[in-house]
């Protein structure tokens, strides 16, 4: 009789922590595992794959979006953070979740605020889903293994004034010197990612 | 003189009539992890629905009448309806306050004032992203219940809030 007490006990405090949780968001992938991979088109219709970008020491996947007010405040710092970066071995892929914004959308605003980079579209956000992606920018550092080694914010505040900690670009210095990320988990405020209506 | 007099009476009215018909807004008060953490433990004995929005943020914008029409409904059966808003303190309070009183909130609200957004991003939920809208939902004994990102409506809240009211 205890022990058939503490199994329905288990299952209730189970059940209440399974409350506590964002429904229908999917977790996201934590550094240390390995990146999901995919293959998207870029607005011009070609095909891109995670692999081709893991021939680059690292490679930095960021959730952007065209409309986001937060997205759009950090357009300068990533054109900014791409050039720095080229150089050292680090390639940007931006990918678009985002289901209103279309692949049109999505072309027009690279080249208004002169991206460089590929900005996939992402359609039916499973890509946000694999990576359990939930805001716009979010950014996954991949190595060349295909293993994530940060996961968060650009740096912290969308106002480049009150910018204290740079933080994506303090751990691409500490990975191109063969260091960890001194964080490796990082949070801001932004807009969540619009998904598919299921 | 008389015309005079008259024009200042007008004016005066008419300015008073505009008041009359604007909602009073108060103050839309600064909030860190502490005040939130007090503003909670305020509320025990309440169900709280705490909402994170901004000017900037459609969605949010959106679910809001849906918000208050869940405060028009619950609020005197023991529902606490808590905004907090992200926008930036020193360049949106003007933004925020027109908003309130376009909506109507004639009730004390919050705005994000905080050294660190993750720590207070962390002491709401840990889990969550940072990401708005967000809703969270804690039960009478100020335990957190529900954690919701993006757009909610009435019906949506209403499902989650009642059974917590009877409880």
């Amino acid at each position: 009789m205890k022990t058939y007490s503490i199994v329905v006990m288990a299952i209730v405090l189970a059940l209440a922590l399974c409350l506590v949780s964002f429904a229908g968001t999917p977790e996201s992938i934590s550094p240390g595992s390995k990146a999901p991979t995919f293959t998207l088109k870029d607005a011009d219709g070609a095909e891109h794959s995670l692999n081709e970008f893991l021939k680059s020491k690292f490679a930095v996947v960021m959730f952007i979006a065209t409309q986001c007010p937060v997205s759009n405040a950090y357009n300068e710092r990533i054109v900014a953070l791409n050039n720095e970066y080229a150089s050292k071995g680090v390639t940007f892929i931006g990918i678009n979740s985002n289901r209103q914004e279309s692949a049109a959308e999505v072309k027009e605003h690279s080249a208004k605020h002169g991206f460089k980079f590929a900005v996939l579209k992402d359609p039916g956000n499973t890509v946000a889903d694999a990576y359990g992606a939930q805001v716009t920018p979010e950014i996954f550092v991949i190595d060349s293994q295909g293993m994530v080694r940060y996961h968060g914010r650009i740096d912290d505040s969308q106002d480049t004034e009150d910018i204290k900690s740079r933080d994506l670009s303090i751990a691409l210095d500490a990975l191109i010197a063969g260091k960890e990320a001194p964080r490796a988990v990082t949070k801001a405020f932004g807009c969540s990612i619009k998904r598919m209506k299921k | 003189m008389r015309i005079f007099l008259c024009n200042l009476l007008f004016l005066v009215s008419g300015v008073g009539y505009l008041f009359a018909q604007a909602p009073v807004v108060r103050a839309v008060i600064p909030l860190d992890e502490a005040g939130l953490q007090q503003r909670l433990t305020a509320s025990r004995g309440k169900v709280v629905v705490l909402n994170f929005w901004a000017t900037w943020c459609k969605p949010c914008i959106e679910e809001f009448p849906d918000l208050l029409k869940l405060r028009a409904e619950y609020a005197d059966k023991g529902m606490h309806l808590v905004f907090v808003t992200i926008d930036e303190p020193k360049k949106a309070e003007r933004e925020v306050r027109t908003f309130l009183r376009k909506m109507g909130v004639n009730f004390e609200t919050y705005i994000k004032k905080v050294k660190d957004d993750e720590a207070f991003i962390n002491s709401v939920d840990s889990k969550w992203s940072g990401a708005i809208p967000a809703t969270f939902i804690y039960n009478k004994q100020g335990k957190l219940i529900h954690s919701l990102v993006d757009e909610q409506t009435f019906a949506d809240l209403s499902t989650l809030v009642i059974p917590l009211l009877a409880e």
